[in-house]
Formats: C-alpha cells, structure tokens, sequence
C-alpha cells in the first residue's frame, strides 16, 4: 500500500498532467507490483491528516527493532482536491496492482500555461516539497518537485543522516517528456554517480489537444515502449547499463488487457522476461524468468491478486461488475523457485482504517516457518 | 641459540580438518561486506614441512614472572592457505546496497547482481623479521614487531587471466598481511595471554559469566566459581595453602549456596542472623537473662561475658577456661572439657571469653593441676583421646570443648572449693552446663540420665531447633565421622 506522502506525490503528478508511466523506472512496474510488492516489517502506525488543499502531515510509528517514529510535512502549490480521507478513498488508488497504462498526450504548449493579469505574468511553477524526520536516529530526507514547463520537471532528493558517507547526499533528477519520448537526466553527489535514462513509444496516439479530447480518447489498444539506462559512478568506477522494452495489449480473444517486458544487462548478462495478465476486473497474475548468461542462475517467480469486492455490493448487485468503490480489500501473494519463500499480503479497509498485514513464510526447511510477519494500519482525515 | 620445532605433529589429518573449520567459523561470524556474496570457505590449509628459525639474540630481563627477550624469526618454507568464496560483479549493485534508498535513482536492471566464484591462494611466504617478547604474569604477553616482517607472498587466483585484478589482489593482499602483522597479531596474542594472567583470568571469567547470563541458551551450565582456584593464582608471592583446607572450605561455603531451606550448620561458625531470635527464645522460655545463679543458661552466660569483654576493649580475645570440679558423686563422668585455644581464636565475639570470669576460674583453679593439666591440653586431638578415654557419654560423637568457665554451682554459692583429687582416675563428672549434653552435633543424642543436677539442666528436649547451631558452634568436630551427620549437605544449586 501506498504510503500516505507517496499518495500526495501521485497525486500531484496527476494534478499537472506529468505521466509518470512514461519514465523508464516504471517499465515493469505491473509484474513489479504482483511479484514483488513490499511486505510491512513490524508493526507501525500511519496517521495523516490535510490541514489545507495545500498542506498535509503524517506521523508514523513502528516497533522495526526498537520503537521509531517520524513526522513528515507536504507543501504543495497547487492545491490537491483529489485527496480524500481514509473512510472513502478508493482502494485502487493506493494498493500498487495492474497499471492500465493512461493514455499518452502530447504536453501542451508553454504559452497556454502563461497567465497575464493587470501586464504581469502571475503564473506560479507547481512546486511540492516534502520533508521528514525520523526521530530516533536524527536523520532527514526531504523531497523537491518543480514543474519547470509543461516538458520538464526537475525532482530534488536528499537525505541528511549520521551514518552514511559524508553524513548526506542529494540527488537532482532532470526529466524531460514529450509524450512520444522522455529523457531525464540525473547526478547523485553519493560516489558522483551520472546517469541517463531515455524512454521511447511507438502506438503513440497524437491528438490536436490534449485537455479537451482526454476523455474522450479510449485507452490505447496496444503500445509498445523502448527503453534504456547508463550509469556511471566517477567516484568508484562502477558503470551500469541495461535496457527495456514494454509490449502493452489487449487480447484479441477476450480482450483482458496483458503486458509483456523484456529486460536485460548486457554487461551481466542478466536478462529477465515478465508476462502480466488482468483476468477480471478483480484478479491479476504475473509470471518472471529471470536468467543469466554467464552464471546460469535462473529464478521463476509468479504472483497473482485478488480483490475482494465489499459487503454492501454484494447484496445490492451481483449481476453488474463491481463498481471501483465497492472493493474493500485484496489479497495478494507470490513465490519465487530460487528463494522458497511464500510472501501474502492482504490489503483491506475496517471501518475507517486502512490495513495491510503480511508474511513472509520459508518453505526450504522441510516445515513451514513464517519468517516475517507485519502490519500497518493508516488512517487519514 | 635457537629453537628446534618439531613440524611434522602438524600433519596430523585432524588437525588439519578442525584447523580448517575453526577458520571457516571465525572468518564467516562477523558481517562481511557487500561485496562478498557466499560464505567463506578455507579450501586448503597447509603449514609446510619446514619449521620457522627462531633465534635468541638478546635475553634482557629474566625473573620468576617476568621475561623480556629479542629473537630473530625467519621462514621460507612451503606454507599455504587457499579460501574460496563468491564475488559480486557488478559494482552498481554494491552500490545500491549501500546507497541511501530515498535519493538513490531507482535502478531498473543496472544493478542486477552476478555473483562469481573466487579461489583465492596464499602461497610462498617469506618471514624475516625481529621480534621483541615481554612477558609478565600481571600484564600477560606483548609482542613487537622491530621491522616489516613480511619479505614476499604470492597471491594468486581465479582472477590472474585478468593483470589487471590480479596486480590489484597482490597488493591489497600484502598491505593487509602487513597490518595484521604490525597491529592484529600483537592485540591477538595479549588478549590470550591475559588469560593466564590474575586480573586477566578475572576478567574472562567475568565477560564469559556476562556472555552466558545474557545469552538465553546457555550452553555451559556451571559457574566460574564451581572451578578450583589455586592461590598461586591469586598472590604468586604467598605461600601456598593447603589445597585439601582450600577445598573443604569451598564446600563448605557450596553447601550454604543453595535454595533448601534446611541446610548443615557450619561447625565453629555463629549465624549473625540468629542472634536475635536466641535472645528472644530464651526470653520467652522465662529464663532471666541476668541472673546466673541457678543455672542459668550457657548462652545467657556467654552473652553476658561476651558483653563485658567488648566493653572493655575489642582487641582482646579472653581464653574461657573450664573449671573442671570435681564431685564426690562418682556417677557423674565428665567428659574433658578442656579448653581450646583454637575455639578462642574463632573470631566471633561469643567465642571469646572474659578475662574476669577466666581469672576467677583460674584462681578457683589454681590448685586444681588437673585443670590446668586440662588446660594445658589444648589440642583438639587431646581432648579428642580423652573423650575417647573417658566415659562414655556423649563422648562417642562428640568431643566437646566448653569456652566458658563452667561455674559450677559450687562457686556460685561459694561453697568451699573441694580438693581435687589428682590420683584418682580423672572422674569428670558432667557439670551442669556441660556442653556436651548441650552442644549435640546432631541432637540425637539423649542427655545422660546420670546428670542429677539440681539446676535446670537445659537439656536437648528443650532445645529449639535453631540452637543446634550454638551446640554446632561448641562442638569442635574436626575429625567428624561419616554417621555424624545426619543431613549431609544437599547437592549445591548454584543460582547462576
């Protein structure tokens, strides 16, 4: 589940029309999220609260060794009318499950983000900024977000902690989207790491405008996206390369919208394969290969999910598919061949709290052992 | 003048497969970097056939726990060591381990890991250095290094295709070899020797007590203090003790180390915390602590003696002397209740006797030669033959050494002093505090029906439990046989 800060970020990109399906890191994001979500560690508490259309904070609490906490505040320019309260928010938005990929516009032209007033430009750049601070151990991370022009969009990160080296780091992140391609550009002042991440599409459906015909235009039917990404770390010496490609489609015979992905390292000869299928409007599976060439070490993993539709529906309407709203929880799980381990995951609403509990059972001793277990319970107002 | 090695004991095969085990445990117990992917594995392990050349060149302090010497230490000989493991290979990957997770550019495939197999071989090593020894038994070992000892090593692996890594292993290789000369192996060796060191063996004692305390499985059930120690160890300079004292000591103290309720009272010893509830039980039996006349009880005597001793001055340990009078009435057998020195010297304050009841006993008794023929007789052993020879009463278990004057009855009325008589076969005739009836080792014993006292004889019916302790305590069973006790020690319980 979504964390309630990385919710607000989402949101954000969806309040300025910034695709974040377009960025190569989000390539596999579909089988990542069936094979490979997050378990939570421990038990921890996430309380949030909206002061303004512009402000927010969250306070966590978790028991992850001893007990720590951390209080975060947002601050974002452009008001988010779209964050509802924990009671009511939808479970999609914030479970990480099948991505239907939006449609992709063309940004529009920078004159139609100028606003005159009185011959003066008043326009303000969207800005969000985030900061937290993690109580026990001192430490801070803190987040930049600045939309430069409807193409470009410059994404600050850093972290100040004790025990990491030179005591911080901070990373600046350039990104520029055309809708038919994106670059973004990025340097970290930890090792001096440089990098470039370059993604193309082709099934790019171009639309005269954007903001009037997004509704209307239907999702696409198939696209298929190239990507690749270089780094270079000047400090240590460590170069990094890999390369992606994305088929998105639906079947022609029942039309259940599936994704296929292939990536690979060519300099660890590392290549992986995912094929992610959506079955119903409540039940996804996704299945990697992954293998290498060199070392001959292969993995299957698969991973499925399932929603469960609530109570109320239930009775009202059987016949219909369910409506977004009326799913009150999912049930999640995956396994890999080479760690033998089982990993579930039931995300669900009670009442006005969201919970996500997991564990993480290991299979390789003959007897079955929960190796980890977790909750967290947010609540938001 | 150099030493001779015998090597060829190290080609025992099981040395070799526990040397090599304990390696493997020891290099994979602590956290090993990112970088090194599977554990390590000591392949090989070889100490060559020919012995390392020490030589003496300086002896520069020689004492009974101390030494100091330089020596010359040179090996060239066909030792070697190989260790397996697995590699990571892509350096990005390492990277992303450490990195920070929030501002670390989310890698897609870049940091994919590939792990590769590495052999790496320690072989062709060649000593020469100059070793400076310091051995003290207080401090334990130092060893210095005088210069580098390290002349050449040849590391090679499943790297060398590549010169490249391979010239990089080398001289990472030598460096660290050459640190660990420099600082490891001197901190190593100090912190065994201090092992064998007094402080030092404290020390281990007290981090291995801590480890095993806090650790929830404890695999060694026993205590440090179960082991024997040697006051060699303790004080090197003072003599030794006997080590049968030392141990029957330290069972002694065992046996009180233990959650029964009913433990053995320890001989010659007073309980601090029973004194009150003797003084309150003799209270409450009506027995008037203060007056002596009547026969009044031995312990009510004590305390009053014991009193005045400690309110003259404290340094003065007053011998109690036992005024053996003897009574026309032949019945009466004493035992020999002959005063001990050794129970004088007992530290307690009721042992001691007072210098006031001790000169009237011995002017009561200076002419009477056999109490000072008794008295004379200090020995346990003595008085342990004339129990023996005496009749038998309570003599058979028990020897019983009277610290207080016995004030007989008669020189509490002041009666004239009867004469002893010398001649006559030593006819004791149990006194009416005669210990012995009183201090049973083990409260068996019935007193003698031949006590005709007219004085209430507190006799072992009347004797509440805990004032065994107090006949324990008069009791001065040195040589105590088997039967005598009837609830042998329990098995200690040490509450670790």
């Amino acid at each position: 589940m979504y964390g309630y800060m990385d919710h607000l970020c989402q949101q954000f990109y969806r309040c300025t029309d910034w695709n974040e399906d377009n960025s190569y890191a989000n390539v596999i994001e579909t089988a990542r999220n069936l094979i490979d979500f997050d378990i939570p560690d421990g038990a921890s508490l996430i309380v949030s609260s909206q002061s303004s259309k512009n402000s927010f904070t969250s306070y966590t609490l978790s028991n992850l060794g001893m007990v720590n906490g951390s209080v975060a505040y947002l601050y974002s320019s452009r008001p988010l009318t779209t964050i509802e309260p924990s009671r009511e928010i939808p479970l999609q938005e914030l479970v990480s499950s099948y991505r239907i990929l939006k449609p992709l516009n063309p940004p529009p032209d920078p004159i139609f983000w100028q606003q005159w007033h009185a011959g003066v430009r008043v326009d303000r750049k969207d800005t969000l900024l985030y900061g937290r601070l993690f109580l026990p151990g001192n430490s801070l991370e803190a987040l930049l977000v600045r939309r430069l022009s409807p193409k470009s969009q410059l994404l600050v990160t850093c972290v100040s902690d004790n025990q990491i080296k030179n005591k911080g780091a901070i990373t600046f992140n350039l990104q520029r989207d055309n809708g038919k391609w994106r670059n973004e550009i990025i340097y970290s002042t930890y090792e001096s790491l440089i990098g470039y991440r370059g993604m193309y599409n082709i099934g790019f459906e171009e639309s005269p405008s954007s903001s009037t015909n997004r509704s209307k235009v239907s999702p696409p039917v198939s696209r298929l996206a190239f990507g690749l990404e270089v780094f270079y770390g000047i400090a240590s010496k460590s170069p990094g390369f890999s390369t992606a490609m994305r088929y998105t489609t639906q079947s022609a015979y029942t039309g259940t919208p599936l994704t296929l992905t292939l990536m690979s390292n060519p300099l660890m000869g590392h290549i992986s394969a995912t094929y992610a299928v959506r079955t119903t409007n409540a039940s996804s599976f996704a299945s990697r290969f992954d293998f290498n060439v060199y070392s001959y070490i292969s993995d299957l993993s698969i991973g499925c999910e399932i929603w469960r539709k609530g109570a109320i529906s239930s009775a009202v309407n059987s016949v219909e598919p369910p409506l977004p709203t009326d799913f009150s929880g999912v049930f999640k799980a995956s396994t890999s061949l080479n760690s033998r381990k089982l990993r579930l995951l039931w995300e669900g609403r009670y009442k006005e709290i969201l919970i996500s509990t997991g564990a993480g059972i290991s299979l390789s001793p003959r007897t079955p052992l929960a190796t980890s277990v977790g909750i967290e319970l947010q609540y938001s107002s | 003048m150099s030493f001779k090695f015998n090597w060829n004991s190290f080609n025992d095969e099981s040395f070799y497969t526990r040397a090599k085990k304990l390696l493997t445990d020891a290099l994979n117990k602590s956290n090993k970097p990112p970088i090194i992917v599977d554990k390590i594995i000591v392949q090989d392990l070889s100490l060559g056939s020919e012995a390392p050349d020490l030589e003496i060149l300086e002896i520069g302090d020689l004492a009974d726990d101390r030494f100091r010497g330089i020596f010359k230490l040179t090996y060239s000989g066909n030792a070697s060591i190989t260790l397996a493991t697995k590699v990571q290979a892509n350096p990005l990957n390492v990277y992303a381990q450490n990195a920070p997770g929030f501002c670390m550019p989310q890698f897609l495939g870049a940091s994919s890991s590939l792990a590769m197999p590495l052999n790496l071989t320690l072989s062709d090593i060649v000593l020469s250095g100059i070793i400076i020894l310091v051995f003290s038994k207080a401090k334990g070992l130092t060893l210095v290094f005088r210069n580098d000892p390290l002349e050449k090593i040849k590391v090679s692996s499943t790297f060398d295709a590549l010169p490249g890594i391979a010239k990089f292993l080398q001289v990472q290789i030598e460096n660290q070899i050459r640190v660990l000369f420099r600082e490891e192996l001197p901190t190593i060796l100090h912190k065994l020797s201090q092992k064998w060191t007094p402080s030092g063996s404290e020390m281990s004692e007290l981090m291995s007590l801590k480890s095993h305390t806090s650790s929830p499985i404890s695999t060694e059930p026993s205590s440090p203090r179960l082991k024997p120690v040697s006051l060699m160890e303790i004080n090197p300079d003072m003599p030794e003790f006997s080590p049968t004292n030392m141990l029957k000591l330290e069972a002694l103290c065992a046996s009180q180390r233990t959650l029964n309720l009913f433990t053995p009272a320890i001989p010659e010893a007073v309980y601090r915390s029973s004194l009150e509830s003797f003084e309150n039980a003799r209270r409450k039996n009506g027995r008037d602590v203060q007056s002596l006349v009547g026969g009044d009880d031995l312990y009510d005597v004590m305390r009053l003696q014991t009193k005045q001793a400690q309110n003259r001055s404290s340094n003065i340990t007053p011998k109690r002397r036992v005024i053996k009078i003897k009574r026309n009435k032949a019945s009466d057998s004493t035992n020999s209740d002959t005063p001990s020195a050794e129970a004088s010297a007992a530290s307690t304050p009721i042992s001691s006797s007072t210098p006031t009841s001790a000169s009237t006993a011995t002017s009561a008794s200076s002419n009477t030669t056999s109490s000072t023929n008794t008295s004379s007789s200090l020995s346990p052993s003595s008085s342990n033959t004339s129990s023996n020879s005496s009749a038998d009463l309570n003599s058979s278990k028990t020897t019983s050494i009277a610290f207080l004057p016995v004030i007989d009855e008669s020189l509490a009325s002041t009666s004239a002093i009867p004469s002893l008589d010398l001649k006559l076969p030593r006819q004791r005739r149990e006194s009416i505090l005669k210990p012995t009836s009183i201090l049973e080792q083990d409260g068996k014993q019935a007193p003698s029906s031949k006590h005709e006292h007219e004085h209430v004889h507190w006799t072992h019916e009347n004797a509440l439990p805990k004032d065994k302790l107090f006949k324990d305590f008069f009791s001065r069973n040195v040589n105590i046989r088997p039967d005598d006790h009837t609830n042998n020690p329990p098995p200690p319980a040490y509450v670790a």
